[in-house]
């Protein structure tokens, strides 16, 4: 519900203050639709603390919410082209993003994160995921890992 | 951006992530790629067991080197093992492709497993069966009541003994691309479907779709079929709450019931010339009056020209047409244009691809311009863009762009398309004749493609 330039403020870990348009945060977090919907936020003094969400990490979820209200009629090219931008970033930044996007609960955004996620290890080598996936100890023995081998030779 | 390098020491990463965002994360994956992670280490070895979402590709187990049954073998294998893995009563999509000939009750035994559990959403199966035979889908698929989508393609056969106890009450998505269906039964039994995409195959030896009822509950409707002599006697589409409509129908519809739709975004119409549709066709026009995004493919244009005395409903949202001509016609198109008030965009396909079943019929008189007696209001106010493809420099083509280009007040592009293989004389010869056109709007430009 909400009116289209009705305000709302969400607060991030460093305590700045996010001024947006309810409608774009409503229209993408589940989680702020429902402090909407239930009446628990008060639009005189409440503000949304993100206290798990950083400033930089905000700024970047809200720009995503902000683009996709604003550009859902565009073309689905156009949009694919501007995501791929939006999250060309490193794979630190990728897990901030996934848990803000997570916490927000903003569907859309986790399905995009997951995905790059995904393409990212998508037809690689063993080694290459792990350093990717930054797994420094694999915990396997010689011989398990003799036999993973075995198992998955074109993965090696 | 920074390098990545810094990075490195801070203890956020990928590989931290709880078991549940990691698992979803191989949900996107297939399921046998995901099963590989379990060497990554040794927390993954387990992880793929936690799936939620099983994508079986038979073909990825295609080798030069083995027989179709083999591969059909280790395919079942594998899934077998899968399912035996995995806590079946858990699974939310279940997505199987491949060649199956010779396991068709094993195949039944999968989806009777997954569909009896409360958690299924999501169906797709894309079949194929070399050796010609087809596989009947099992009645558990039809009542499973969490299914909200269901895709089937390939060999497969849905029909009905009864219906009774059927129904899938949850199901929005249904797109079905297959051999043969009891498609109004089916429907039927999708009291809440939202998204319908259908291809009809008539002609190979399934039972024709006499009568289609699409249910009320509808907002987007793919409707295709391959060319053929076969007859569907009644296509109802009473939809309230329509969005989406996109007909290519070039089998014979004797009849046709539709409403009008308030809500209606987009409507492409892509109707076979046929002499019944003819009757229909300006209640059919009637009814996507409301629309913002109308597509009118040549043969449907066709149908309209051969309508006795046809009058236009006004199409009062309408911001883009696109319209195909097999013949140029402007009469038409101008009293068409008088209709849409607000038009921003036209998109003329002068001869388009023509599509199965059309040419015949439309008289071939050579229509020509004839100036009309007054100007269309949205060429004055509201049009901003046209484009025409498969230009051929007809006096009528000529006249039309002419035309709207001395009087389009609000004109911002106007690109032409000669036909491929146009030589660039000629090319030459049509921006110079239309140069010399008084332009009406001073940001108008004219482009030749």
């Amino acid at each position: 519900m909400g009116s289209p330039l009705k305000k709302i403020m969400l607060c991030s870990s460093e305590k700045e203050i996010f001024s947006v348009e309810e409608q774009v945060m409503v229209q993408h977090s589940v989680i702020i639709n429902n402090m909407i919907e239930d009446g628990s936020y008060n639009y005189e003094e409440s503000k949304i603390p993100l206290d798990c969400v950083d400033s930089k990490t905000l700024k970047k979820v809200i720009d995503y919410c902000t683009y996709h209200t604003h550009h859902h009629n565009d073309n689905q090219e156009d949009l694919e082209a501007w995501d791929a931008q939006f999250l060309n970033v490193d794979s630190n930044g990728l897990y901030d993003l996934l848990m803000a996007a997570n916490y927000l609960e903003i569907r859309n955004l986790l399905d995009l994160i997951y995905r790059t996620i995904k393409n990212m290890i998508k037809g690689k080598k063993i080694d290459e995921i792990r350093r990717i996936l930054n797994i420094k100890d694999h915990g396997f023995t010689p011989e398990e890992e003799e036999q993973n081998r075995k198992e998955y030779p074109h993965f090696y | 951006m920074e390098p990545e390098d810094d990075k490195s020491e801070t203890s956020t990463s990928i590989s931290t992530l709880p078991d549940s965002i990691l698992c979803h994360i191989l949900s996107f994956l297939p399921t046998r790629t995901s099963i590989a992670t379990s060497v990554l280490s040794r927390r993954w070895r387990h992880l793929w067991k936690h799936l939620h979402v099983l994508n079986l590709d038979g073909y990825s187990f295609n080798t030069p080197e083995l027989s179709r049954d083999h591969v059909e073998d280790r395919f079942v294998d594998f899934v077998n093992e899968v399912l035996h893995q995995v806590q079946v009563r858990r699974i939310q999509k279940f997505r199987l492709e491949g060649e199956v000939r010779n396991y068709s009750c094993t195949l039944s035994f999968w989806i009777d497993a997954v569909t009896s559990e409360p958690h299924l959403q999501e169906l797709y199966l894309s079949l194929w069966n070399t050796s010609g035979s087809f596989y009947t889908l099992p009645y558990s698929v039809f009542s499973c009541p969490s299914l909200v989508s269901l895709v089937l393609k390939g060999d497969i056969i849905v029909s009905f003994d009864n219906l009774k106890s059927l129904q899938l009450p949850s199901l929005k998505n249904l797109d079905l691309e297959i051999i043969s269906t009891e498609l109004d039964k089916l429907l039927s039994l999708c009291p809440a479907l939202e998204t319908l995409k259908v291809f009809i195959f008539f002609n190979s030896g399934g039972i024709d779709p006499n009568e289609i009822h699409v249910p009320r509950s509808l907002k987007r409707l793919t409707l295709e079929s391959e060319a053929c002599d076969s007859t569907v006697d009644h296509l109802e589409i009473h939809t309230p709450s329509l969005e989406y409509l996109d007909i290519a129908l070039v089998a014979c519809y004797s009849q046709i019931s539709v409403r009008t739709y308030p809500n209606l975004v987009e409507a492409c119409l892509n109707i076979c010339f046929d002499d019944m549709h003819i009757d229909w066709m300006p209640k059919l026009l009637n009814a996507v009056c409301g629309t913002k995004f109308l597509a009118l493919q040549a043969s449907t244009t066709a149908c309209l020209i051969c309508v006795p005395s046809l009058e236009f409903p006004q199409f009062c949202c309408l911001v883009r047409l696109q319209i195909g001509f097999e013949f140029f016609n402007s009469r038409v198109l101008i009293d068409l244009l008088h209709c849409c008030c607000k038009l921003e965009a036209l998109l003329i396909h002068a001869c388009e691809s023509v599509s199965y079943g059309c040419l015949y019929g439309e008289p071939v008189e050579p229509s020509s311009w004839t100036q009309p007696v007054s100007v269309p209001s949205c060429v004055v106010s509201h049009l901003s863009i046209i484009e025409f493809r498969d230009y051929e420099d007809l006096e009528e083509e000529h006249e039309f762009i002419a035309y709207v280009i001395e009087r389009g007040l609000v004109l911002k592009t106007v690109t032409i398309h000669t036909r491929t293989f146009t030589d660039q004389e000629i090319k030459d010869h049509i921006l110079k004749k239309l140069s010399v056109v008084p332009i009406g709007s001073s940001i108008c430009q004219l482009k030749l493609e």
